[in-house]
């Protein structure tokens, strides 16, 4: 017997424990030396499994403690999404720390004396940007501000959202309507439009920017809240929390929330890479301020000195590459984990 | 103020604007370059331009796209279904403008050397140099069918070259986004107990990914059709700027940076003008693919 278990043996997988781990799992019929090899495989290949005994196992977890979340959530491709995101996180968090240069020193006033579009050396591990700064240290500042809007900007969609759909759920009828048709004024805006047409109004500001990204993501988190909410309206706690006098809005943020928390949880992961992408973008487009760094800008300013200095042109994409390859991975990772059934958007 | 309808009361202008759309009197452009220049007719020039990148990736890649969502479903779990899944998380997290100029930059210094000059094609602008002087007349806007119409076979090839890195960058800054909820939607299907049934009965294995599984998996795919529009405007913009193309969205851009509201107007229109078509055509693709669906 080989390890490609075929499927009609299905039956003769035996699980023994409670808590089903894959040492504790044997085929029946095995003998004692295929049993070790497999124990063997699986500690030393890395992340060897048998498809089926896994599948079952599966299974089983879904159902059983919260240590499987974390057996299903640590796949290598979610590790890697948490390096990137954790490389980034501490690179907005401690950029003092991480780079060898104040935020004076790398800002675009600021004229250095080392030439500008120098090629990397060992003072500037990347090479150098416009009015010589150094790329490295102005990645490193540029992800601070960078994730600042990318968060803000979700966090005023996952708010807005989150209390139009659970409201919409809850109230129904022409409230519900109302609400709804508000939301799908929203859906018809892309992003981007809804950022121009802000720019135009109100003027080319970044914080403009935060609020033109954060309406755009609005109707996605209100369409999902909205749907899980009215699965859960209906559910007997709710009930019980009319019947022991509870207000409606208890019922609803402190019962049916967080009963439908998971969805929206995975929506925000995937809208942070969105939100990194779409930031970047405008800024690459010239529309943010020039003295907050950011990688979209940067890449602007090294646009015309491409043939001459590639590098200040790639690493900036580099950066915001990983920033939204790490969410993405994050958020693929959480949904496996979470909710296997929940589709991809 | 009369030239622009200024002094009017305000209920006079909305009904001017909407009576000026449906005459072609989209307003004047107020940018200095453009200085009284009909904003109708600047976008007559542009939109034809940007159509001629984009329209061929658009199709080609929601066409691509369903039929690799389809072969990585039924391979689920396999090495196929992981290079392309992976493939489509690199490129929706690739930002658009940065492997445009990768692209550009590749293209220009990179593959002519290692290819010793076979592979030579432009990276910027929508001609080359030598024919600047051209007469080229505007007959549909299209600068590949009007050389064509004209005679001009050199300058058709010109073009179709300079066509060819915008169009690829289309394709790659789509690619990814369309990928991903293909094969969700084909996996939603194939879990399915109808398609059992049918493998039960002795139904040919080709006709039921084609007949059973793939048809209905088109009906929420189609939805995320409706999704193009964004990633067509903001690909518009990305691209356009940085190939040095004319088109609609770099004119969009240069209007909202010098703040020419008409200009600006008149490109919104132009949008909310496709994102109906490509709803409309959406809502009429879900009543041909799933005869459930029936409007009135």
């Amino acid at each position: 017997m080989t390890d490609q278990i075929q499927i009609k043996d299905i039956d003769k997988v035996k699980l023994i424990g409670r808590k089903p781990t894959r040492s504790y799992i044997r085929m029946e019929g095995d003998t004692k030396k295929e049993r070790y090899l497999r124990t063997l495989k699986f500690f030393i290949l890395p992340f060897y499994r048998v498809r089926e005994i896994n599948r079952i196992e599966y299974d089983i977890g879904k159902t059983k403690s919260k240590r499987t979340f974390f057996r299903r959530f640590l796949t290598p491709l979610t590790l890697l999404g948490m390096g990137c995101f954790l490389f980034i996180l501490t690179c907005a968090i401690f950029p003092n720390w991480a780079s060898r240069f104040t935020f004076e020193e790398i800002a675009v006033w600021v004229n250095l004396e080392g030439s500008a579009y120098a090629p990397p050396s060992p003072e500037n591990p990347l090479g150098t940007g416009q009015s010589a700064w150094d790329i490295l240290a102005r990645n490193i500042w540029s992800s601070r501000f960078s994730l600042q809007v990318a968060f803000l900007s979700v966090a005023i969609a996952f708010v807005l959202g989150i209390l139009l759909g659970i409201i919409s759920a809850y109230a129904g009828g022409w409230i519900d309507n109302i609400l709804m048709r508000i939301v799908d004024a929203f859906v018809v805006f892309p992003a981007l439009i809804l950022a121009f047409l802000f720019i135009a109004i109100w003027g080319n500001k970044l914080m403009i920017i935060m609020v033109a990204l954060g309406l755009a993501g609005i109707p996605a988190y209100a369409r999902i809240a909205r749907a899980s909410a009215l699965q859960e309206k209906n559910k007997l706690y709710v009930d019980a929390g009319k019947t022991a006098g509870a207000s409606r809005f208890k019922i609803m943020f402190k019962h049916i929330l967080p009963n439908a928390w998971t969805p929206l949880i995975v929506r925000v992961t995937f809208h942070l890479a969105v939100a990194t992408l779409g930031i970047a973008g405008l800024s690459f487009l010239g529309f943010a301020v020039s003295d907050v760094p950011t990688w979209g800008w940067d890449i602007n300013a090294a646009r015309s000195h491409m043939y001459r200095a590639p590098w200040a042109m790639v690493w900036p994409g580099v950066w915001i590459s990983i920033a939204a390859l790490g969410f993405q991975l994050l958020g693929d990772g959480l949904r496996d984990a979470l909710d296997p059934k929940l589709k991809v958007l | 103020m009369h030239k622009y309808g200024l002094d009017k009361p305000f209920f006079m202008q909305l009904l001017d604007f909407f009576g000026g759309i449906f005459t072609g009197d989209w307003g004047l452009s107020i940018n200095e370059q453009y200085e009284g220049m009909q904003v109708f007719d600047l976008i007559k020039v542009y939109f034809p331009r940007t159509l001629e990148i984009a329209i061929i990736p658009m199709i080609v890649v929601n066409l691509a796209a369903a039929k690799l969502g389809k072969y990585t479903a039924l391979r689920r779990g396999k090495t196929g279904d992981h290079v392309f899944r992976g493939i489509a998380l690199v490129l929706v997290s690739l930002p658009a403008f940065w492997v445009a100029l990768l692209f550009q930059y590749a293209f220009r210094e990179i593959i002519p050397v290692i290819t010793f000059g076979l592979i030579d094609i432009p990276v910027v602008g929508l001609y080359s140099t030598k024919y600047i002087g051209r007469d080229l007349p505007y007959i549909t806007g299209f600068r590949t069918i009007d050389s064509l119409l004209t005679n001009q076979l050199d300058l058709f090839l010109d073009t179709v070259l300079h066509l060819i890195l915008p169009a690829v960058v289309f394709f790659i800054a789509v690619f990814g986004h369309m990928l991903r909820p293909a094969r969700s939607c084909m996996l939603d299907v194939i879990e399915n107990d109808y398609i059992r049934t049918a493998r039960a009965k002795g139904t040919p294995e080709k006709d039921v990914t084609n007949k059973h599984a793939f048809r209905n998996a088109l009906v929420p795919y189609s939805t995320f059709i409706g999704f193009n529009v964004g990633y067509f405007i903001s690909g518009a913009a990305y691209i356009e700027l940085i190939f040095g193309f004319n088109g609609i969205g770099k004119a969009m851009v240069t209007a909202l940076l010098a703040t020419d509201y008409f200009m600006i107007r008149g490109c919104v229109v132009i949008f909310c003008l496709i994102n109906i078509g490509v709803n409309l055509t959406v809502d009429v693709m879900y009543a041909v693919l799933d005869p459930r669906i029936s409007y009135g």
